[in-house]
């Protein structure tokens, strides 16, 4: 009894101590990881509000929530798109904003990368109007969590609409390492959809259209819940490591 | 002939054989070095780094080709760059320009390509004028180079405008990126990927002034002027 007490006292601790930077992207423990749940902090402006997409069929309710909490959406409509009443919840941005020399080199990077993630266009001969059709670039996200009927090509939709770009100059990440300084052109924390993609302008904009079309493709992976194997070891069930995501991203999206 | 003097000899011709010698290395080893690619992920800048900080000690004496030295100060000046230490980062690539200057229209494009780097090396640092100088002669060869409406012309324009803009001289970058926007659309249509980093540049330079709806319309705007993959008809 005094074992679970003391028990009790030090999970209530560690939440306590958690749930601040839990909140601070509204992605707590409950979102993402059952595999139930997707939640997804849209940014507006220096604020953000964290939407609940859950199953229909699922115990937990689809909408809007404060917390990022599954349980704490209001699901007033119960729609697996969250339709319902948007909170704000403050949320501040990490690193600094993208200077003009960056702001355009991901500008034109992202709506070349958007034009392959939303698929090959064709007329269609009866009706004359442009169609897009599927391609292996398109596919790379037919298994994310947010690959739905009504949505098939969630790539273009995420990084069109979703992913938010900071500089990440001198910006640590979880473990304290300053990924720019390390060596990255863009990175971001996988895998809880966290919206914001850090880029490093010195070898971001130093890269050709195609490399850089291939970095942001690569990241909006990550935002959608693509998983990196960051050790050296290979071995069952290991996600693939960051240069085979770059080469299947290059094989799917700059092959022609 | 002395016992040290045989000694040094020994030495220096022991070293020699295996392409380094305590005065640096040679062309051929050196150029090898100054090849070494930036790489897509950390563990191959990593590789990298190294190569550039051996080029850099190593390659740079005057015996050497004036392009090995020239992209061995370059290579260092990026290393520097990538891990934020842009006054070194700067000077190197300065050492690179000068290197150059006397063959520069042999090594056109290295100059350019030092050039851009300096360039965004100086935004960053905040070195306005040098920034501005740097980009404006990038600007002046590539129009010598490609022509006037070329596609290397105009991203050079818009490497300008993109300076003036970080500096907050907007209304220069915006007569800037009119004589680019002119020239891409002369050259290509309204369709093309040049044009598309025209309006990327209009976007960044609305976006720097707050201008949401603006910077939202040329967002718009670039992606609609961007070429996407077309399905080639079965006829």
């Amino acid at each position: 009894m005094r074992r679970s007490m003391q028990g009790s006292v030090i999970a209530v601790t560690v939440m306590a101590v958690l749930w601040p930077a839990a909140t601070l992207f509204g992605m707590p423990s409950l979102c993402g990881e059952t595999g139930e749940c997707v939640c997804i902090t849209w940014i507006s402006g220096g604020s953000g509000t964290v939407e609940v997409r859950c199953p229909a069929s699922g115990a937990n309710p689809s909408g809007w929530s404060s917390s990022g909490d599954p349980a704490d959406a209001d699901g007033s409509h119960g729609s697996y798109d969250g339709t319902g009443t948007k909170t704000t919840a403050p949320s501040p941005l990490p690193g600094m904003p993208l200077d003009p020399t960056t702001s355009q080199k991901v500008s034109g990077a992202k709506n070349a990368a958007i034009q392959k993630l939303k698929g090959e266009q064709e007329y269609d001969p009866s009706s004359g109007k442009p169609i897009w059709l599927p391609t292996a670039c398109t596919d790379l996200f037919l298994n994310s969590p947010f690959s739905t009927i009504s949505n098939p090509t969630p790539g273009a939709q995420l990084l069109g609409g979703y992913v938010v770009f900071r500089d990440g100059t001198g910006y640590r990440d979880s473990a304290g390492i300053d990924q720019c300084a390390a060596g990255a052109a863009a990175w971001t924390t996988c895998c809880r959809h966290d919206p914001v993609v850090f880029i490093c302008p010195t070898k971001f904009n130093g890269a050709s259209l195609d490399v850089r079309v291939k970095y942001l493709i690569h990241e909006t992976l990550h935002v959608a819940g693509q998983r990196e194997d960051q050790n050296t070891s290979v071995g069952p069930g290991d996600p693939p490591n960051s240069s085979q995501i770059n080469a299947d991203v290059d094989a799917a999206c700059n092959s022609n | 002939m002395s016992r040290k003097s045989m000694i040094t000899l020994i030495l220096f011709a022991s070293v020699s054989v295996f392409g380094v010698s305590v005065f640096g290395m040679d062309a051929s080893s050196c150029r090898k070095l100054v090849a070494s690619s930036i790489g897509d992920t950390p563990s191959e800048t990593a590789v990298f780094f190294a190569n550039a900080d051996a080029a850099y000690r190593d390659c740079r004496a005057e015996s050497l080709p004036a392009d090995v030295r020239a992209q061995a100060a370059s290579n260092y000046g990026t290393a520097k760059a990538i891990r934020n230490n842009l006054q070194a980062a700067v000077a190197a690539y300065k050492e690179a320009l000068n290197v150059l200057s006397p063959v520069e229209t042999a090594y056109s494009d290295l100059t350019l390509d030092v050039l851009d780097r300096v360039v965004r090396a100086e935004s960053q640092a905040g070195l306005r004028s040098d920034a501005i100088d740097h980009a404006s002669r990038a600007l002046d060869i590539r129009r010598t180079k490609f022509g006037a409406d070329s596609p290397q012309a105009v991203a050079a324009m818009v490497q300008l405008a993109m300076v003036h803009t970080t500096f907050e001289s907007y209304s220069a970058a915006e007569a800037i990126l009119n004589n680019a926007y002119r020239a891409a659309q002369k050259r290509c249509g309204e369709q093309c990927q040049t044009l598309a980093d025209v309006y990327s540049g209009f976007s960044a330079l609305y976006a720097a002034q707050g201008n949401e709806a603006a910077e939202r319309k040329y967002d718009q705007l670039g992606l609609n002027a961007t070429p996407g993959p077309m399905r080639r008809r079965k006829d």
